[in-house]
């Protein structure tokens, strides 16, 4: 083992100080997750406003004005901005039921139900309104934020209703007529009720309305109940999280090509010979590669999930932590397989590393590299299937939002764990061959001249 | 050169030595003794890319010698060369073949095998042609000594062939001749290499 790690310490010394290899490494891989997810609408101060559906049971001026406030809620400038603040919803109206499947589906991150006659009681109802809002328990803080978006757009219908009396003291007269229709309503109650109303009629004469607007008395009842609506699969809760996983197989491709740049030369510039007559055997210099190559992409991977997680919203939940590592070593190893495999594609530096992205290029561009496998066509998804890049990604997705269980995770993993010893037996049998004029397991422990 | 040139000096010669099994102070020691022998001590730290030619050929010859070997096999060494490490290179093989190393060095510039060898070995198209010693070589195939003279009241300068170039200057000058200079260039191991193998011009 001594030897192997040495060997492989070494490796991973020289890929650090090899810049044109470290970009297609590290660099590209970031720019691609961060340019791609921006351009989705990723995250920052010009995120796209929140999705949601109103439910306007009531149908009433009151319901209508609600939404319409909801509507034009503008997220606050900030300092050194200047202009009006992005609007802070994206409100769909519909019913009940296309709401509840917007929720499920994900398209949106919640509902809000107005009940019946819930619009008008708004302002003055005793205990207040009971609105219901429906949301993604994925999205935990933001049904947070709407709740509170909600209390204070239903605090401002309040506030708005004292400070016009006018206004006002119609709504008063029409609750007058109503309870005088009521029919189910006893007598004794309609005349406490419609003694309340004279009262709250005097009330309004006497009132200041610019003490009302600049936020006199606004308390109300306006109850918001939350109920968590479990969505019908997982979904990626930014473009980031689609990016990323992306963009640890673009690295991974990176890893590759350099990696199988590296035996290249090691037999170019003749160090493979200098090992021939150490004590190093051929298995222990593959096993070496193999080791820096995997260490490198475990490294790369990481690495671009740390960032993700820190600066760009990327799900790592403890929890899912063993699904993550699974992810991360199962492609680790199949990419390391594939190393070996292009290192024989050509007899130099160039040669190889044409190879190489000749090979990777078509496995990225068909499994999810270009085109996230989330908005591929059916028929395209069922295609990708043959690239390695597909399962890479699955298995990163699988453990960081598509909630994937153990058992979910075995097809993935299985298929790049297949893959790798594929690569690896294909491409050390080649090297062997030509090294050593023997096969790869009888050569395994040999030196490596012929 | 069999380097890696991205890798300092010391780490070159460090990973060599891992490979061959050396850790720990005996693996500090080794690299610095090695390092020392080929005169790179003060430039461990730089990455081989910027050695001068010379400079990684001595760093090879450090790669070779960390790990205390009794048998040193030197493939032209010298080869493109500066004059300062091409001598450094010298003295230190030579210092090692002192301190009991076997050297098998081989080279096509015939004034360092005879500096350095004690026996010499003359290939052709991969035969061995002759072996010996220096002088043994030159008595068999280096042929004779060329002794030049100035005598006075003679304008050009007498040029003879010679088995015994002192014998025949005392005869010279036995006979009367006022000898002013002299001149004895002895045959070389490159007059051997070329007795042995031909002046024709190879492919």
């Amino acid at each position: 083992m001594g030897v192997i790690w040495t060997l492989a310490r070494k490796d991973l010394v020289l890929v650090l100080r090899d810049r044109f290899g470290l970009f297609w490494m590290i660099g590209f891989p970031f720019m691609y997750a961060i340019f791609f997810g921006l351009i989705n609408g990723g995250g920052g101060k010009d995120r796209p406003a929140l999705s949601i559906a109103v439910v306007d049971e009531d149908q009433t001026n009151a319901s209508r004005a609600l939404i319409e406030r909801l509507e034009t809620k503008k997220r606050p400038v900030g300092e050194g901005e200047s202009g009006p603040g992005n609007p802070i919803l994206n409100v769909v109206v519909t019913n009940r039921d296309e709401a509840e499947r917007a929720v499920r589906k994900g398209d949106r991150v919640a509902y809000v139900v107005i009940p019946k006659g819930g619009g008008e009681s708004v302002p003055f109802g005793p205990a207040g309104t009971t609105l219901e809002v429906g949301y993604d328990p994925r999205h935990g803080a933001e049904a947070g934020f709407l709740q509170g978006v909600l209390m204070e757009s239903v605090f401002a219908g309040f506030q708005d209703a004292f400070a016009d009396p006018k206004q006002f003291k119609g709504q008063i007269e029409k609750a007058t007529k109503d309870i005088d229709g009521s029919k189910n309503m006893p007598a004794a109650q309609k005349a406490v009720l419609k003694t309340f109303m004279q009262s709250l009629g005097n009330f309004m004469g006497d009132i200041d309305p610019k003490v009302m607007k600049s936020g006199g008395p606004g308390r109300g009842g306006a109850q918001v109940v939350m109920t968590a609506v479990s969505p019908d699969q997982a979904l990626p809760l930014t473009a980031f999280e689609v990016t990323f996983p992306s963009s640890i197989l673009w690295g991974l491709m990176g890893c590759v090509t350099t990696f199988a740049i590296s035996i290249v030369l090691e037999r170019t510039q003749g160090t493979l010979l200098r090992l021939q007559v150490a004590p190093a055997s051929w298995g222990q210099i593959l096993a070496g590669k193999g080791l820096a190559c995997f260490l490198a992409c475990c490294g790369v991977a990481t690495l671009l999930l740390v960032v993700g997680r820190l600066f760009f919203g990327v799900r790592i939940d403890p929890a899912r932590l063993p699904h993550v590592v699974a992810a991360i070593g199962c492609t680790a190893a199949c990419f390391t397989g594939l190393m070996m495999f292009v290192s024989t594609l050509g007899k130099t530096t160039s040669g190889v590393a044409g190879a190489g992205w000749g090979l990777m290029m078509p496995f990225a561009m068909l499994g999810g590299g270009m085109i996230p496998l989330i908005a591929m066509p059916k028929w395209l998804f069922q295609l990708s299937s043959i690239s390695p890049v597909k399962w890479g990604i699955l298995s990163m997705e699988g453990a960081i939002w598509r909630e994937f269980s153990f058992g979910d995770m075995l097809l993935p993993c299985g298929i790049l764990l297949a893959v790798g010893a594929i690569g690896f037996t294909a491409g050390a049998q080649i090297l062997s061959l030509r090294e050593t004029g023997r096969g790869w397991l009888p050569a395994f422990g040999a030196k490596v001249g012929k | 050169m069999a380097l890696y040139d991205n890798l300092s000096g010391e780490e070159n010669v460090t990973f060599i030595a891992r490979i061959y099994g050396l850790r720990g102070s005996a693996l500090k020691q080794a690299v610095d003794r090695a390092l020392e022998l080929v005169g790179l001590s003060d430039r461990r730290t730089d990455r081989a890319f910027g050695y001068s030619g010379g400079m990684k050929r001595r760093l090879n010859l450090a790669c070779a010698l960390v790990h205390d070997p009794p048998v040193l096999l030197l493939d032209e060494p010298t080869a493109g060369v500066d004059p300062q490490s091409r001598n450094h290179l010298l003295d230190s093989i030579a210092s090692l073949a002192r301190q009991g190393r076997t050297v098998l060095y081989t080279t096509h510039y015939m004034e360092e095998a005879q500096k350095l060898c004690r026996r010499v070995g003359v290939m052709d198209k991969g035969k061995l042609l002759a072996i010996g010693t220096v002088d043994e070589l030159l008595a068999k195939y280096g042929g004779r000594s060329v002794v030049e003279v100035e005598v006075d009241g003679e304008p050009e300068r007498k040029r003879f062939d010679s088995d015994d170039p002192l014998n025949d200057l005392t005869a010279l000058a036995g006979r009367g001749a006022k000898v002013r200079s002299f001149r004895v260039d002895r045959p070389d191991l490159e007059s051997v290499f070329l007795h042995l193998t031909g002046r024709r011009l190879r492919d």
